[in-house]
């Protein structure tokens, strides 16, 4: 932000969104902008810069103990997502066991899945198997989906909230595309519905919509397309109504695409 | 204080002494805290758990709500340590903008009357403190934390309080309009500014601190 013959017209609202004073409109409207924007993405790293600077100039107190007690016992009950820094090809460690049941499929899927650093917490895997086993009505579908999870040509995006905190990986591949929910609340399915945004064009596009409910909250198959497939950012909003609006309200999370 | 001129070298390559003696960087402490190493998890909290607690005591006011603050920030940093990504900037700067945007959505959420309530001068206040005046917290004799606000100072008061309400105050930039009256575009073009001011301000006197430009590194620890 130290040019002035390569400004941005959004570098104010990339200003505000770096001090967390947007409203949801401007918010939605400038996370769908900046994966494709160099100059708004500096701007925003170097205002954190600065306001992190200014955040640390206030009056200093002292932390209690106990919130340093706190934290340390909480951590003792707190599992870690782990996302490896360089993924194993999912070529090389395919189990070869072929086809099979829904469970058998899932067992396989899920530790190509850790393997590859997709970042679930394993305990999420042994919940999964147990719901998998429980609704053979859904193997077909979840099959396809585990296809493309364990697909080495697939892209991967981390789809994380604005604090970091990974809440969905989406994986994307020419035909069909997977999401697995990490951290997504479960939505009222009679009147709402979570939104897939493709967020690569100049204004967001609807690319698919999924729901996500408390007793079944693992890997979704996404209606998709080579075009949606196209797409190198992606993000989520939760829609009112049960079809995906022109525009989000307020998108939760978003992510780029990575080597899967 | 937030000492930055002590978190410019954070980051930096370590002396050459004995590998064993040296003190982690705050990048390789994140580093181990990805594979689960709860000694370097305490060390980041120690180095950056009393800046983290003031910026929430700062916006939130409840002492209480400071610690659910800082505590849920610490506790997203283990869950997720990837979140903290090198290429983009220092841990510290990471750290405090998490631990700033929980503070806003907590205070947002939970203590909006009393938020409101807070006089409007005691958010710009906060940031027209001279060094002298701060002289009786030991922490703010820290020199960069003097530099910062010698760089506030030079801020034209109207675009120091469109920082102040936004920052501290947790006032997104429609309430500020409302609250000040100016039209939201000029509040807007006055925080773009003063970012820009300041960030111009702060990256000379690093540069000429380091020796260079030290992007990144813009905040600090209690080392």
């Amino acid at each position: 932000m130290n040019r002035d013959d390569d400004r941005c017209p959004e570098e104010e609202l990339a200003v505000g969104y770096a001090m967390h004073a947007l409203e949801p409109g401007e918010e939605a409207l400038i996370r769908a902008h900046v994966p494709g924007c160099a100059r708004c993405q500096e701007t925003i790293r170097a205002t954190q810069e600065v306001t992190a600077a200014l955040g640390g100039s206030v009056r200093q107190y002292d932390p209690p103990e106990r919130l340093r007690t706190r934290l340390m016992d909480a951590i003792e009950n707190t599992p870690q997502v782990r996302v490896a820094e360089e993924p194993v090809p999912l070529g090389s460690r395919r189990p070869d066991r072929p086809g099979g049941s829904g469970r058998k499929l899932l067992l396989a899927a899920a530790a190509l899945v850790v393997v590859a650093g997709i970042g679930v917490a394993g305990v999420r895997f042994g919940q999964l198997n147990d719901q998998v086993a429980q609704q053979d009505v859904r193997a077909g579908q979840l099959e396809r989906a585990l296809r493309i999870v364990a697909d080495p040509d697939a892209s991967r995006a981390v789809l994380q909230d604005e604090s970091g905190d990974a809440v969905a990986v989406l994986l994307s591949a020419d035909d069909a595309a997977a999401i697995v929910p990490t951290d997504l609340p479960a939505n009222d399915v009679t009147r709402q519905i979570y939104v897939v945004w493709g967020t690569s064009a100049p204004e967001p596009v609807a690319l698919a919509t999924f729901d996500v409910t408390v007793s079944d909250a693992d890997v979704r198959l996404l209606a998709w397309s080579p075009d949606a497939h196209r797409h190198n950012g992606f993000g989520i909003s939760l829609e009112e109504g049960r079809t995906a609006p022109a525009r989000p309200s307020s998108v939760l999370a978003s992510g780029q695409v990575g080597p899967a | 204080m937030l000492d930055v001129r002590t978190s410019l070298v954070a980051d930096s390559p370590p002396p050459r002494r004995d590998p064993d003696l040296r003190r982690p960087t705050d990048v390789e402490l994140a580093a181990r805290v990805t594979v689960g190493d709860r000694t370097a998890f305490g060390e980041l909290y120690d180095r950056y758990g009393k800046p983290a607690y003031s910026l929430a005591r700062r916006i939130c006011v409840d002492p209480g709500l400071a610690e659910d603050v800082v505590q849920e920030a610490f506790l997203a940093l283990w869950r997720n340590p990837a979140a903290y990504d090198r290429s983009r900037g220092g841990f510290g700067t990471w750290l405090m903008t998490v631990v700033h945007h929980r503070a806003v959505d907590a205070v947002r959420r939970e203590n909006t009357q009393r938020r409101r309530s807070v006089p409007l001068a005691d958010e710009t206040s906060e940031l027209n403190v001279t060094p002298a005046e701060g002289a009786d917290q030991a922490a703010l004799t820290a020199v960069v934390g003097a530099e910062v606000r010698e760089a506030l100072q030079r801020l034209p008061e109207d675009q120091r309080q469109v920082l102040a309400l936004a920052y501290l105050g947790g006032y997104t930039q429609v309430e500020v309009a409302a609250l000040t009256g100016i039209p939201l575009g000029t509040v807007k073009s006055r925080t773009f500014a003063a970012i820009r001011g300041l960030r111009t301000a702060l990256r000379s006197l690093w540069a000429g601190e380091t020796g260079g430009d030290a992007p990144g590194r813009t905040t600090g620890a209690q080392r």
